[in-house]
């Protein structure tokens, strides 16, 4: 029996972003099963399904850039597995990109390098000068929409995982900030040599 | 009428400060929603949260059902729990269906499933919410008729002023024909369609006051059950495939409702099951499937029929589970053949500590059977049991009580000679409630105080057999109101508006029940517990249920209910082998 791994990106955007990461393993774990993929099973009284996640996206944030491993026990062309998974999966959760990747190369947990996420403030969030934050978290860029500013975050090195509510809140309570009324997680930057 | 519009909530903050707000976003796999012309819309209320009623085969089995009449729209509906019941009146959110959004007050019949009688002040929680008056009387024509069904409808009494018809039995057999009557005669007063509902079988409209007898399906091959179900996102209570194998039970246990008013027992046949399974599995996608019926191993093809899902499903990883084990060596060995995909618990019910009391209740097992069960348990793999029992039942007596302590010490010890130190006991002890339509409806209930005394000797007993055995009991109080609305009369409808009021609903959810609103109320309205639960009842004496005929005759239950008290058994019958009579066949 072969083993097959490929990184899927999908999204997880309004009003999906209600999903726990426990609810998006146990989504998958039936999408293949609907899919009639042969997923592989880890060993013992319990198997699993061999599927391993890149760090949860916090519970109200939306995302672009939601990663997922999986090993199948058969190889498949990346198009015949979207064309398999894309009608399993709502617009908000479409599947964006199959990619196959070698059985050894490192978990997305060890690749994450960093991650971008937007908040979308209705007022600027401050005057002029950015504020001091905290170390790992850049801007990346600002747009401005309308009357909404979306400001982008890069965030990398220790503080990748920062939790982005917990930096929203940050942002309040140390610069008096307003709270953004919508946080996505743009991309997630991966070190793909390991 | 417009969809609710939940953007102020799905996409504001606030969300975030609610408790699993994935229940309440809809748009599961599977849902129904119809292109076509809808000319006839039902709300399938549950008054529980979604994870509890999600996890309700009845609802699943409606919802299809509906949902295959042409122009008929069924959505549904769950109750939310408090912190977003209180964010959505705020908010000025009604309580909507979660396929299309819609308020619940623009449908045109909103249908309740009422399966546990705590739930009840969930029923005015779910009419509050939705914008909807409470009393039949006070809803004019402009409002979704309200029918109530499941098993509490067995006896409607409590609830029959907030309703505007009951169905009693079997939604297949009958309920879709009742939504045809209703789609025809759309936009007629109220009161016209409900005299015409009083001349359905199986309907009661408190109204028109009349006898009604269940509806039943004779065939369950000939019925539709769902060959695809919704798949929830949010992690539910029984978050699996249930198949229905068979309906109704003959074993005859004195003290259980479902026994009775299920009766006749009813198989479907193992093709079909084998046909539902394969549907069911490829269109979810769920990793488990449960053979669900009251005693999954009376199944005449059970053996085979395991075999064929096994052969099946184990390469692609789907567990088969039966939820109802009988205490036999039988039962274990099909357990084990269903740990080949994934090991789970072992759950038995003897119900009562000795053989006395057994042959009470009809529980008619030996100690030394469920000893050599237990062992046969232990020495197949398993180190944990979960074990029920009851207290407070008829005819019980301390001793009975300490025969718990002294039976669960025996299986320890077996245990502990077939596993060594690593046994797990797991008791759930629960108060013997006497529900209508069954032998022991005439019996009392205990009371909290002789229940907490018997419960005081139990601990007491079963700390003495060290930590391999935990254990918890059910809120006596709880187990008090649970009798008083099951077996209450109309005069109690007033008491749960009452309790209502006071903020008293998810009753049902130890964290929120609060006995004394009760007490108050009742009060209040110059009634109490030792008129319904504490005092035991005469063959002459009316139940308030007693118009309503669940098919078995009252004079066998009277019958069943002496034998008891002498500690005779009943065989269990099936296809009219040993059969007793009740009337239900017939």
């Amino acid at each position: 029996m072969g083993r097959f791994r490929y990184r899927l990106k999908h999204w997880k955007m309004n009003p999906f972003h209600l999903l726990s990461q426990l609810d998006l393993t146990r989504m998958w774990d039936r999408i293949v099963r609907r899919a009639r993929l042969p997923v592989a099973y880890s060993q013992g009284f319990n198997p699993r399904p061999l599927f391993s996640f890149a760090p949860a996206t916090p519970l109200g944030v939306e995302s672009r850039a939601e990663y997922v491993d999986v090993i199948f026990q058969e190889e498949f062309s990346p198009d015949t597995l979207s064309q398999m998974l894309r009608p399993c999966l709502p617009s908000e959760l479409r599947l964006e990109e199959v990619v196959p990747i070698p059985l050894q190369a490192p978990s997305l947990a060890q690749s994450v390098v960093g991650v971008l996420y937007s908040f979308s403030f209705f007022y600027p969030p401050w005057e002029k000068e950015d504020p001091p934050f905290p170390e790992g978290v850049a801007v990346e860029y600002i747009k401005e929409e309308g009357d909404i500013l979306c400001v982008c975050f890069r965030f990398t090195g220790k503080e990748v995982l920062l939790n982005p509510l917990k930096f929203a809140s940050f942002l309040h309570e140390t610069h008096g900030c307003c709270v953004p009324f919508r946080i996505v997680k743009e991309e997630v930057i991966l070190n793909l040599g390991g | 009428m417009p969809n609710v519009d939940l953007g102020g909530i799905i996409n504001n903050s606030a969300i975030l400060s609610v408790h699993k707000p994935g229940r309440y976003v809809g748009r599961e796999p599977n849902i129904i929603i119809k292109e076509g012309l809808v000319d006839f819309t039902i709300a399938l209320a549950f008054p529980d949260v979604y994870e509890v009623g999600m996890s309700h085969v009845g609802l699943k089995i409606l919802y299809h059902l509906l949902n295959t009449l042409p122009g008929v729209q069924a959505e549904r509906v769950f109750v939310p729990w408090p912190d977003m019941g209180k964010l959505m009146r705020q908010r000025g959110i009604p309580l909507y269906s979660l396929e299309r959004k819609l308020p619940v007050v623009s449908f045109d019949l909103l249908g309740i499933s009422l399966q546990h009688e705590l739930n009840y002040t969930n029923v005015l929680y779910l009419l509050d919410l939705a914008g909807i008056p409470f009393y039949s009387e006070e809803r004019g024509d402009n409002f979704p008729l309200i029918v109530g069904g499941g098993p509490c409808a067995f006896n409607p009494e409590p609830l029959a002023p907030f309703f505007d018809f009951f169905f009693i039995g079997e939604a297949e057999e009958g309920f879709p024909e009742i939504v045809r009557v209703l789609r025809e005669v759309k936009g007629e007063p109220k009161e016209n369609i409900l005299r015409l509902l009083s001349h359905l079988e199986g309907v009661y409209v408190p109204a028109f006051r009349k006898p009604v007898k269940k509806r039943w399906v004779q065939n369950l091959d000939a019925v539709l059950y769902p060959s695809t179900m919704v798949v929830p996102y949010v992690s539910i209570i029984h978050d699996r495939i249930p198949i229905e194998i068979s309906r109704g039970c003959t074993r005859g246990c004195r003290f259980c409702q479902a026994g009775i008013i299920y009766r006749p027992r009813r198989e479907r046949s193992p093709q079909k099951i084998v046909e539902l399974a394969q549907s069911l599995v490829d269109t979810t996608g769920y990793e488990e499937v449960s053979l669900v019926s009251l005693s999954s191993t009376d199944y005449s093809s059970i053996d085979s029929l395991l075999r064929a899902l096994s052969l099946l499903f184990g390469p692609r990883k789907v567990n088969i589970s039966l939820p109802s084990l009988r205490m036999d060596a039988f039962s274990v060995e099909i357990a084990k053949e269903l740990q080949k995909v994934r090991k789970s618990g072992l759950t038995f019910a003897p119900e009562a500590g000795n053989e006395r009391l057994r042959a009470v209740i009809n529980k008619h097992l030996k100690d030394e059977e469920i000893l050599s069960t237990v062992e046969k348990a232990f020495t197949s793999g398993w180190e944990d049991l979960k074990l029920y029992f009851m207290i407070g039942l008829p005819e019980e007596r301390d001793t009975d009580v300490g025969d718990i302590a002294r039976l669960v010490a025996e299986i320890l010890r077996v245990g502990k000679a077939c596993r060594g130190k690593k046994v797990d006991i797991h008791l759930s002890i629960a108060a013997f409630i006497p529900k209508p339509h069954t032998p022991f409806q005439w019996v009392a209930q205990e009371r909290r105080e002789c229940l907490n005394e018997k419960m005081k000797l139990l601990t007491s007993r079963l700390r003495t057999l060290g930590k391999s055995v935990r254990f918890h009991w059910s809120c006596f109080e709880m187990s008090a109101i649970e009798a008083l609305l099951a077996r209450g009369d109309a005069r109690l409808a007033k008491v749960i508006e009452r309790v209502y009021r006071r903020d008293g609903f998810m009753e049902g959810w130890s964290e929120f029940f609060d006995g004394r609103r009760w007490e108050e109320a009742l009060q209040e309205e110059g009634l109490s517990l030792d008129e319904y639960v504490y005092k035991p009842g005469s063959f002459e004496e009316p139940f308030p249920w007693d118009w309503i005929d669940c098919g078995v005759r009252k004079e066998l239950l009277w019958r069943e209910y002496e034998k008891a008290r002498r500690g005779e058994f009943t065989p269990s019958c099936w296809n009219g082998f040993e059969c007793s009579q009740c009337g239900v066949c017939s």
